[in-house]
């Protein structure tokens, strides 16, 4: 007795060998209610069927045809092939035998069929119209349906299903990723108008496009939306507009502050080409300002030199400062003290030249000390420090600045008439500290202390220098004089590394 | 795609530009805002230079969908008496947790082979030659996309037969396939089997092309 296998494929090779005959038909493979349906659909018409056998096999394996044994005599021309299929990438061939009462049979074989074949049929859905929205509620099994043993997302794939939305002539397409969905799937249509009417279709893609089988279109009339006032998407577009808006600010900020953009170039304006300008009417330098010095003096001893010769009296009283009684000022390198008439009786002429000794000193000190130095606080520099004007013309200015610069000092003489105050003044322990701002006032400022007044040991020295250079006596010594007024910073260091103009002394005297 | 690409190119361009322009600020002294000029070129860089799958599954599955279209237009039969067992490699067949690189090769050697197979004469068939040539036509455009694409990967990170056995099995495969019809003189029913084995590969390729969404 044969097996039930055997007798099935004897049973399959003696209707393949002629006692029955061929007829025409198509196969289809379909997705019904999420089950895997293989069809059939004679081309005889003519003679009505009364029931069917399906059997199939596979192109991969030379093995012989199966009957499906649950469309073993069944009078539907549909077989559900759901659990009797499992390999997703095989090709499978469906066998048919047709029954036309008890006498006549035949037998249908179309191609083969594979999962790329399936057209999956749309699911049931329903739609509620909002103002502005549809809710589409698709229906899914409450499990994950399964062909071929695996997940009809995994096998169709998750993007297969598509929501179509229609109205009037406009459609558009909203394709959902499906991963795992199971149960009742609400899709939301949004930013639609009000009071206009939307129709919804729902399918799965197929491998051609018009293979796919599209729902009826379901259709609703949207109600009416608020007259005046922003409608919400209209709120949250702003606040996302706004949002996106700090964003970008808030990244530009630090973009900016890490150097990414906007980094600052400061050149100076002879590079800058686009301050054309300024090529043509250069910056005016500004005007020099006027330091205000204050001389703190250490070790001061001076020789007053008057240089006035025309007005002895008054204009020594005026210009040539007190001394205290120790010889030094309090205030300043000026040291003579003022006894005009005993001086004059007694020495006239060493008076005078002392006094003008003094004067010169003073004036020198003051020229120095940036380049006048106002006592007891402040001088002001700018009276002496004009070097495009006449030399005339600042000596004047310096006597005046030297009257201005030296205070009356109260302090009554030690000496009494005849005596003379010698100050040795090293100018090295000479602080000059401008109260100006200006480092290169102050530089100036401070390179004056490099030179040195000696007038101690050896005064007729210094006399004999200031007389050769009064040595004149009616003619002042003015050019050299008035640029040791107008001396700058550039003429003190030059007159510091001459060794012509300055005769070392040794202790950091100069002698001049 | 090269579009895309190209622009990222000059995006990360611009970066080393900004980069180079910061450091001859004095400002750029700062530690961490070195710190923070590298990690901007370095993710623009890492964008540049990594393959756009999600614009690959679109040209692949657009691809995949047209040349499916032309093979159902060829006429198909079953053959039950010429089919054989070609062997079709399991880990290809089952990608599970297959890398998105990896799929990408995969793919490029499936669509080169099923393209030599095809330039075979089939003219015992009797199929319509036009579709064949369109066939072939839109399987070796998608061949050089991919080819241009996979240009991209590092040398040392190329699945080749010699370093990914998958690649190794799948031309011996194709091998197989080749020689059946070559065995079969090109007959029309060894041409019918063939045809059934290659929409099969169509199946695995959109399984395949699937793995880019993830």
């Amino acid at each position: 007795m044969l097996s039930n296998r055997a007798f099935s494929a004897v049973s399959f090779r003696n209707l393949c060998l002629g006692e029955y005959p061929k007829e025409s038909c198509t196969m289809s493979l379909t997705l019904r209610n999420f089950r895997l349906v293989l069809s059939l659909e004679l081309k005889n018409k003519s003679l009505p069927s009364t029931h069917f056998t399906f059997w199939s096999t596979m192109m991969s394996k030379q093995e012989e045809p199966k009957v499906l044994e649950n469309c073993r005599n069944i009078t539907e021309s549909s077989c559900d092939v759901t659990d009797k299929w499992n390999d997703t990438h095989e090709s499978y061939v469906p066998i048919v035998v047709i029954y036309r009462g008890d006498s006549m049979r035949s037998y249908c074989e179309d191609s083969y069929v594979s999962s790329i074949d399936i057209r999956p049929e749309p699911p049931e859905f329903e739609i509620v119209g909002f103002m502005d929205h549809i809710n589409v509620t698709v229906k899914f099994p409450p499990v994950t349906p399964k062909i071929y043993g695996e997940s009809i997302w995994e096998v169709l794939g998750s993007k297969s299903f598509v929501i179509e939305e229609q109205t009037g002539k406009n459609v558009k397409v909203h394709n959902p990723k499906m991963n795992n969905i199971a149960g009742n799937f609400t899709y939301v249509l949004r930013d639609l108008l009000p009071k206009t009417n939307y129709c919804v279709s729902v399918y799965f893609e197929a491998r051609a496009m018009e293979d796919a089988i599209k729902s009826p279109f379901k259709c609703t009339l949207l109600p009416p939306g608020q007259e005046a006032g922003f409608s919400e998407s209209t709120t949250v577009g702003i606040i996302t507009v706004c949002f996106i808006t700090m964003g970008v600010i808030s990244v530009i900020i630090m973009l900016k502050r890490i150097g990414y953009i906007c980094l600052k170039n400061s050149f100076p304006n002879s590079l800058n080409f686009r301050n054309v300008l300024y090529w043509i009417f250069p910056e005016v330098p500004p005007s020099e300002a006027i330091d205000k010095l204050e001389i703190i003096p250490t070790n001061k001893k001076k020789k007053v030199w008057n240089y006035d010769y025309g007005d002895e009296s008054d204009s020594d009283e005026e210009e040539v400062p007190k001394a205290s009684a120790t010889g030094y000022t309090t205030h300043g390198l000026m040291g003579r003290l003022p006894h005009p008439a005993s001086d004059s009786s007694a020495n006239p002429q060493e008076a005078q030249l002392e006094e003008d000794s003094a004067a010169e000193e003073s004036d020198e000190a003051g020229a120095r000390a940036g380049t006048v130095a106002e006592l007891p606080t402040e001088a002001e520099v700018g009276s002496g420090l004009r070097p495009s004007e006449d030399p005339s013309g600042p000596y004047e200015r310096k006597e005046t600045g030297v009257q201005d610069s030296f205070p009356r000092d109260d302090s009554s003489p030690v000496n009494g008439p005849g005596d003379k105050v010698i100050f040795n003044v090293n100018l090295n322990s000479v602080f000059l500290r401008a109260l100006h701002d200006d480092p290169e006032e102050a530089s100036e400022v401070l390179s004056l202390a490099e030179d040195t007044v000696h007038l101690d040991e050896a005064p007729h020295r210094t006399e004999s220098g200031l007389l050769m250079a009064g040595g004149d006596s009616t003619q002042l010594p003015q050019p050299g004089i008035s640029s040791q007024v107008l001396w700058t910073e550039d003429e003190s260091s030059e007159r510091t590394d001459s060794s012509d103009s300055d005769a070392d002394l040794g202790d950091g005297y100069i002698m001049r | 795609m090269e579009e895309e690409q190209f622009s990222l190119a000059a995006l990360g361009s611009l970066c080393l530009i900004f980069q180079v322009a910061a450091s001859i600020s004095p400002a750029s002294i700062m530690s961490n805002r070195w710190i923070l000029q590298a990690a901007f070129l370095l993710g623009f860089l890492s964008i540049t230079l990594s393959i756009n799958y999600e614009e690959l599954e679109r040209t692949q599955r657009s691809s995949n969908s047209a040349c499916l279209k032309l093979l159902d237009q060829l006429e198909r039969r079953s053959c039950l008496g010429h089919r054989d067992y070609f062997k079709f490699p399991m880990e290809v067949k089952h990608p599970g947790q297959m890398e998105k690189k990896d799929a990408a090769f995969i793919i490029k050697v499936m669509f080169e082979n099923i393209f030599i197979v095809f330039k075979n004469n089939s003219s015992s068939t009797g199929w319509n030659e036009s579709i064949v040539r369109e066939f072939l036509g839109k399987l070796h455009t998608q061949i050089d996309k991919l080819r241009k694409i996979l240009k991209e990967v590092p040398e040392n990170e190329r699945r080749t037969s010699s370093n990914y056995p998958t690649i190794r099995h799948l031309k011996s495969y194709y091998g197989r396939v080749r020689r059946f019809l070559e065995v079969k003189e090109f007959s029309s029913c060894a041409w019918m089997v063939v045809q059934a084995e290659i929409l099969r590969n169509f199946s695995i390729l959109i399984r395949l092309t699937n793995i880019f969404q993830n």
